[in-house]
């Protein structure tokens, strides 16, 4: 029997065998299958469970009577607490994969207190949930038999030490590399690519260099593995001790960029400035929406008015640094409806993997009740030379109502864009801007910001393309 | 020079670890390299981990006793 005409598979849950995700009437549910038995009820029973999500550091579940998509293996199905917004980690700043590389960590640990262990070491295990990182994969626990090696060693340094030493020692850019390798980052590659001085930094040298090196020299050989060969308990914790103390150890300060003094640096007077603020806000009163997606959100000031009112907020800026500085102030302020990342609007995050579909484009993962785009379009429209009816269309398919403010050729911004390059931009004006998103969204209002060129509009999509 | 100690020292365990009889399976593949590159130097790190834990209680030791010290 098999009802999964009735349900939604998740894409990118189909490796693991003890159980997948799937949707049904618009609710996320895990079914986990027989083989899992054993382990899922040692994790309930053991106190495990309750450890970790009494600290917010596994994502919490009920389980629920409702009929399996899949019957034949079928051992329970359980509905998680649901992530308003899922990213992945090459949307991530230095700090929030830190964070992650240390919670699986912490989490590896507290397992082995209570008889398990973390049979993987994904970086996709992790979500951002309440304004922390948090472990979203009930099936990962596994009962610890004394004398086996992590499984998910590997895993681990793939995923999280190679990109984080990369990140600190290289470029913080090199994040960008999970969009090409699925499965985290080549030791090899890694090694090749760490200055040479990560060799006499012990942590990197072994789990990196010689592990890459311990990689290649087996790589040609068929050898199976052994389980004769023991590792002790303390062999463990001591190798869980070195990968924390090595990611706590890497390191990164955003420098200056050019975002970074941008809320100084602009032609707004500070009376503009807190007029544009009360704008959105009563902008954002008036729509009452649930998720907002800020584009071009720097370091969150205008994303904070959304996030502020306990709305689902995401904050995407194009610099790491602003992503990182707006990242730690969430953390320290204890906010728990903003989350910043990263994303380029001119090619936001595609779908990855398997068909395309196991990681999910930005697209996919909307539309957002509400975007904001914020002194955006003249990057979007000059310095990309996207036309206009282009950025409506696609803020036609990301978001059900749109703040938008529409900056002129006057402006000292555009004018400093266009001080190095042709003007090409004969189309781009206030008349052919409205024309433009008027093909996709009924303009609901417009307000002139005070002691600026700009204009502040409100605009709610279309239901039918024109 | 201590660094070079290190990689001697996880090479000579690594070619301690080179025959083996048996096979184990698990969902992940742990990489052979990997697997074989864990128990050399998760041997070395417990070695260190212990010597941590019991540095660790030392310290604790003597700063309990200083804060008793203090207290009193």
């Amino acid at each position: 029997m098999n009802n999964l005409h009735d349900y939604q598979l998740i894409p990118g849950s189909f490796r693991d065998p003890d159980g997948f995700l799937y949707w049904a009437d618009g609710v996320l549910y895990r079914q986990i299958n027989g083989g899992y038995q054993a382990n899922y009820d040692y994790l309930m029973s053991s106190g495990l469970y309750e450890n970790l999500t009494k600290d917010g550091l596994l994502i919490r579940h009920e389980e629920v009577d409702i009929e399996p998509a899949r019957p034949d293996t079928y051992y329970r199905i359980i509905k998680p607490e649901p992530v308003p917004f899922i990213s992945y980690p090459y949307e991530w700043c230095f700090s929030q994969l830190k964070d992650a590389a240390l919670l699986s960590l912490n989490i590896l640990k507290r397992a082995l207190d209570f008889g398990m262990v973390l049979k993987d070491g994904s970086v996709y295990n992790i979500q951002f949930f309440r304004g922390k990182p948090i472990f979203i994969d009930t099936l990962s626990f596994e009962k610890y038999r004394e004398g086996e090696p992590w499984i998910a060693y590997k895993q681990f340094c793939q995923h999280f030490l190679a990109p984080l030493a990369l990140m600190s020692y290289n470029d913080t850019r090199l994040n960008q590399l999970f969009r090409i390798y699925i499965d985290g980052f080549p030791l090899d590659l890694a090694s090749s690519l760490l200055p040479g001085r990560t060799r006499f930094t012990f942590s990197l040298l072994s789990h990196i260099h010689l592990h890459a090196g311990s990689q290649k020299h087996y790589a040609a050989q068929a050898s199976s593995l052994p389980n004769n060969r023991k590792m002790p308990r303390l062999s463990l914790l001591g190798l869980v001790d070195n990968l924390e103390s090595a990611v706590n150890n890497l390191k990164w300060r955003p420098p200056n960029t050019e975002w970074a003094d941008y809320y100084t640096d602009t032609n707004y007077s500070q009376e503009a400035f807190e007029h544009k603020k009360r704008a959105v806000a009563q902008f954002i009163d008036r729509i009452k929406p649930k998720s907002v997606w800020d584009f071009g959100a720097n370091t969150g000031v205008f994303s904070r008015i959304a996030s502020n009112r306990e709305i689902d907020t995401i904050a995407f800026d194009i610099d790491p640094a602003a992503v990182e500085t707006n990242y730690l102030d969430t953390i320290a302020k204890k906010e728990t409806s903003l989350l910043p990342l990263l994303l380029d609007v001119t090619n936001p995050s595609p779908g990855i993997g398997w068909e395309n579909k196991e990681r999910i484009s930005l697209l996919e993962r909307g539309p957002a009740d509400l975007a904001l785009a914020l002194a955006l379009i003249h990057h979007l429209a000059i310095s990309n030379n996207v036309p206009v009816p282009k950025i409506a269309e696609f803020f036609f398919k990301i978001c059900k109502v749109l703040i938008i403010e529409f900056v002129p050729k006057t402006d000292s911004q555009v004018t400093r864009l266009l001080a190095t390059r042709k003007d090409i931009f004969d189309s781009y004006t206030q008349s052919s801007f409205e024309a433009g998103f008027g093909e996709f969204f009924a303009i609901q209002s417009a307000v002139k910001i005070t002691g600026s060129e700009r204009v502040l509009y409100l605009m709610e999509r279309k239901n039918q393309q024109q | 020079m201590k660094q070079i100690r290190y990689i001697i020292h996880v090479l000579t365990v690594l070619v301690l670890f080179l025959t083996w009889s048996e096979t184990s399976y698990a969902y992940l593949d742990p990489g052979s390299g990997s697997y074989f590159f864990q128990l050399a130097i998760a041997s070395l790190l417990g070695g260190l981990y212990i010597i941590k834990v019991f540095w660790n209680k030392i310290k604790s030791f003597f700063s309990n006793i200083f804060a008793k010290g203090k207290n009193e």
